[in-house]
């Protein structure tokens, strides 16, 4: 410890970082870009008058991957040997846009004088990427495959690619021999100078929670009745939130952030994706969510720029607000405040159950009225409210009327008082 | 008492320079004013390879305000920094000097109390049109047109033509004798090397060619050519990729000259002397990116062939006639086969290499960075301590006698001489003690410290009488 420590904080300040990989998914699901293509106006903003000059602006697809690009070659321009990798999350599938797999031999453009060629040849095939999978849901909407257009965008699926990515260039056994050191991501020689740092940055545009677990507004939409709608959805949800579960633990394991810039502003949609927030928590990652009034290029160049090593010393990130530790069940997949968990296999569930669904597990019958008494006496813990909650229009909430959803949004809105308790903190155990 | 006075300032380090691969590059910037970086930053590479230059928390402010409207507010930057907005203002100041050093802010001015470094508005505009790929001055090179039938050198060919290219280079440019600048003769007999030239072999690859790229520059000032054109085409070509074509007329047409010297050492390669044609070669490419890693680890390999026994022997698995000739320098070469050298490490021929200027450091430095694998198998160090202090030794041998400034203090009191004697010895400030003439030689920097304490003593010795 050295005891002149305010005067030789620039002493500090790394002289090198390692180069640094970025991993982008974004989320280009149709419906959730028509949304933000016509937001409702934003309501009066008082506090800030320059904020409130900026209306609500619209945010195409186009626009944005220009910003994207933009954005993504600063990252490339940041350091030598800085690289990144794009996935695209779409209903229900996600693919690999940048770089092209070797096999295909990209047709190379000609130089153009005045940009750099790494920066073209991201820019040009991100382009080529995305085309290609608009032009596949457009086939698809074609053939008539619409069950599938409505699943919520693949984040999972996505996910797991990018860490199997990161698995690929960053070998695990480096992983895990600085295990023992967690708190030194400074420190350059404790893990070698050349190796990369790597982080995801997910781009989610999908509003509300439906990333993954719950079920989608359109999806209940169409669905001929929730109740016969359970099962296939259950199935396929259960991958979604074990799965990004299993993903931010995995992250979290090997050290990878996971940040998230949520675009739906909150006139869209006042719920965050809670279960993104939690992956951006759980893995010192940052969470954002987007105004809906502009300067989405200033914003991503301020908050996702600076690479893992130098956040937080010296550079300051955005705080977090309050992070709803709610989990979704596993077999209805709503998002719960009070949730009932199996001994054995540590499945959650909305109420209790005489045979775990997962292990198959049997527990005294005779424990349900008493397990159910006792719940309705707990009182869930409020989440305080960093942020106070936006006034929203009445009649704008895109998702229509719809039992299940209903309920969750209105917890998320911080509508109840009980709304966000800690389900994570009061497990009840069954026997 | 008179302690702080005393530290010693000569602490025998050896030498650990080489810091950054761009050093004779930053020197050079350091010393250039406004006009020549407005000028330079017309370029859009020059504004990439020049944020590239910067220290990452530095590159990261100037990034984090590249698309804002306004100046860049110190309690902004405190803020961004997490720092007290009470903190002074030093303290932000030095994080951000190497922007100001480049241009890239100007200086401070105060505005209503709030105090702000407004961004160069040409390296602004340069910077944005690099990462959108909206500008206009061709920065990047312009491809050249041609017939897709055309014979184009491989990857593999442009590498092995500028490696071959640069070793003539170090063959017959650099290792004359300065003094006899035209003696460009590739006889190898005659080549002498001096101290500077050998510290240049021991440098990695960039540096090196920073260092002739820079000497070069210097060497075009010195003729009073305006040299921006020049280093901006640099930096365009280190932007450029390996393997492309590219129009001379089109991409630098102010500095076709410069050019053509570059082909003479290997950064491009043109078919024919006149062709507008011409391809970058990995030496070119490799200049601004900071760990040139695929030409550095494939020479890496290459240099390994030294075997150094404990016995003054070297066995060197080489057939390169430089890497032959470097060696021939020290040592007495005996045997030579087609692939291996054989030759003693002997007081001779090392005295004779030290004669040129060849310093201990830099032998014993050649030898390990070129240690064949062979020897790390066996237990550290690297070279045996053995003749790590020989070579030492016959260094010292050469350099028996050695100037130093001194201060003569002559006492006439035994008394006040062994005083003021163990007060200097005790402040490691006593350079020779005579006491038979009561003579004392201490560093001449920590005078005032021992006549005030001779002054003192006296005194005090005085008044004791």
């Amino acid at each position: 410890m050295t005891t002149a420590q305010p005067t030789a904080a620039e002493a500090v300040y790394p002289t090198t970082t390692p180069p640094s990989v970025l991993l982008v998914i974004v989320d280009i699901h149709p419906l959730s870009w028509s949304l933000l293509a016509s937001p409702p106006p934003a309501p009066p903003f008082p506090v800030n008058h320059a904020i409130d000059l900026a209306g609500a602006s619209p945010m195409t697809l186009p626009d944005f991957v220009t910003i994207l690009m933009v954005f993504l070659n600063a990252h490339l321009a940041s350091r030598w040997g800085n690289e990144v990798v794009v996935y695209g999350a779409t209903a229900g599938r996600a693919k690999l846009l940048y770089p092209p797999p070797p096999s295909a031999v990209a047709g190379p453009s000609k130089p153009r004088p005045n940009s750099y060629r790494p920066f073209q040849l991201l820019d040009s095939r991100i382009e080529e990427g995305l085309r290609e999978m608009i032009s596949e849901e457009e086939d698809r909407l074609q053939s008539g495959d619409t069950a599938k257009l409505n699943e919520p965008s693949a984040m999972v699926s996505a996910l797991t690619k990018a860490l199997c990515f990161i698995n690929r260039i960053v070998p695990p056994s480096n992983n895990t021999s600085d295990i023992t050191n967690p708190n030194e991501p400074l420190a350059p020689g404790g893990s070698g100078p050349d190796r990369p740092e790597t982080r995801i940055l997910v781009i989610n545009a999908t509003p509300g929670a439906h990333v993954s677990a719950s079920s989608d507004g359109q999806t209940n939409g169409d669905a001929d009745g929730n109740a016969s709608a359970q099962p296939t959805q259950g199935n396929q949800q259960r991958g979604g939130y074990v799965g990004l579960m299993n993903c931010v633990f995995a992250a979290q394991k090997a050290k990878v952030p996971i940040d998230v810039l949520s675009l739906p502003p909150p006139t869209i949609d006042a719920s965050p994706p809670i279960f993104l927030q939690q992956a951006a928590h759980l893995t010192e990652g940052v969470y954002w969510q987007w105004n809906g009034r502009g300067g989405l290029l200033q914003y991503l160049h301020a908050v996702y720029l600076p690479p893992a090593s130098l956040r937080h010393r010296p550079f300051a990130v955005p705080p977090q607000d309050a992070v709803g530790f709610r989990a979704a069940c596993f077999c209805h997949h709503k998002t719960l405040d009070i949730g009932f968990v199996c001994s054995v296999c540590l499945s959650i569930f909305c109420e209790p159950r005489p045979v775990c669904l997962m292990c198959k597990t049997r527990f005294p019958i005779k424990s349900l009225p008493t397990l159910k008494t006792l719940a309705a006496n707990i009182q869930s813990i409020p989440i305080p409210d960093t942020v106070p909650p936006p006034i929203i229009p009445k009649g704008v909430t895109p998702n229509g009327p719809n039992s299940v959803d209903g309920t969750r949004k209105g917890r998320g809105a911080g509508k109840t008082g009980g709304g966000g308790g800690g389900g994570r903190g009061e497990p009840i155990e069954i026997d | 008492m008179v302690q702080p006075s005393f530290s010693h300032p000569k602490k025998d380090a050896p030498a650990t320079t080489s810091s950054s691969p761009t050093a004779a590059l930053d020197t050079f910037l350091d010393n250039q004013h406004q006009s020549y970086f407005e000028e330079l930053y017309k370029s859009e590479a020059v504004c990439l390879c020049i944020l590239r230059l910067l220290p990452p928390v530095c590159r990261q402010i100037i990034l984090h305000y590249l698309w804002a409207h306004g100046t860049i507010r110190t309690t902004d930057v405190k803020q961004f920094l997490q720092k007290d907005i009470q903190a002074p203002l030093a303290e932000v100041d030095e994080v951000v000097r190497p922007a100001l050093n480049r241009k890239i802010l100007h200086p401070m001015v105060h505005k209503k109390n709030k105090m702000q470094w407004p961004l160069n508005d040409t390296f602004k505009r340069g910077l944005r049109n690099a990462l959108t790929g909206l500008g206009t001055s061709n920065s990047f090179g312009v491809p050249y047109d041609r017939d897709p039938n055309d014979e184009v050198p491989t990857e593999e060919e442009l590498i092995a033509y500028g490696e071959d290219t640069f070793e003539l280079l170090h063959d017959s440019g650099l290792m004359t004798d300065p003094a006899d600048p035209s003696g460009r003769s590739p006889n190898l007999v005659r080549l002498t090397i001096t101290s500077k030239g050998f510290q240049f072999l021991l440098e990695d690859r960039q540096t090196q060619l920073w260092e002739i790229l820079m000497y070069y520059l210097t060497a075009k000032e010195a003729n009073s050519e305006r040299s921006a054109e020049t280093l901006s085409m640099f930096f365009s070509l280190g932007c450029m990729q390996l393997g492309q074509d590219y129009s001379a007329s089109q991409s630098f047409p102010h500095a076709q000259n410069a050019l053509n010297d570059l082909a003479q050492y290997g950064f491009i390669y043109k078919p024919s002397e006149e062709s507008d044609q011409f391809f970058p070669t990995h030496l070119a490419t490799a200049l601004c990116s900071g760990d040139a890693s695929a030409t550095q680890s494939q020479t890496a390999d290459e240099k390994r062939f030294l075997i150094l026994e404990t016995n003054y022997k070297i066995y060197a698995y080489t057939s390169n006639e430089l890497e032959i000739a470097i060696l021939n320098l020290f040592v007495d070469i005996r045997i030579r086969y087609p692939n291996l050298v054989v030759g003693k490490l002997d007081r001779k021929n090392v005295k004779a290499a030290m004669e040129k200027g060849i310093s201990a450091y830099q032998i014993i430095a050649y030898l390990s960075s070129h240690a064949h694998p062979q020897m790390y198998s066996s237990p550290p160090p690297l070279l045996h301590p053995t003749i790590v202090d020989q070579l030492h030794l016959w260094d010292k041998e050469r350099n028996r006698l050695k100037t130093e400034e001194t201060v003569m203090f002559e006492f006439f009191s035994k008394e006040l001489y062994d005083d003021t004697e163990s007060e200097a010895r005790a402040n490691a400030a006593l350079q020779l003690a005579v006491p038979g003439q009561k003579l004392l030689f201490i560093e001449p920097q920590t005078k005032p410290a021992i006549t005030e304490f001779v002054k003192e003593r006296q005194n005090l010795l005085r008044s004791g009488l």
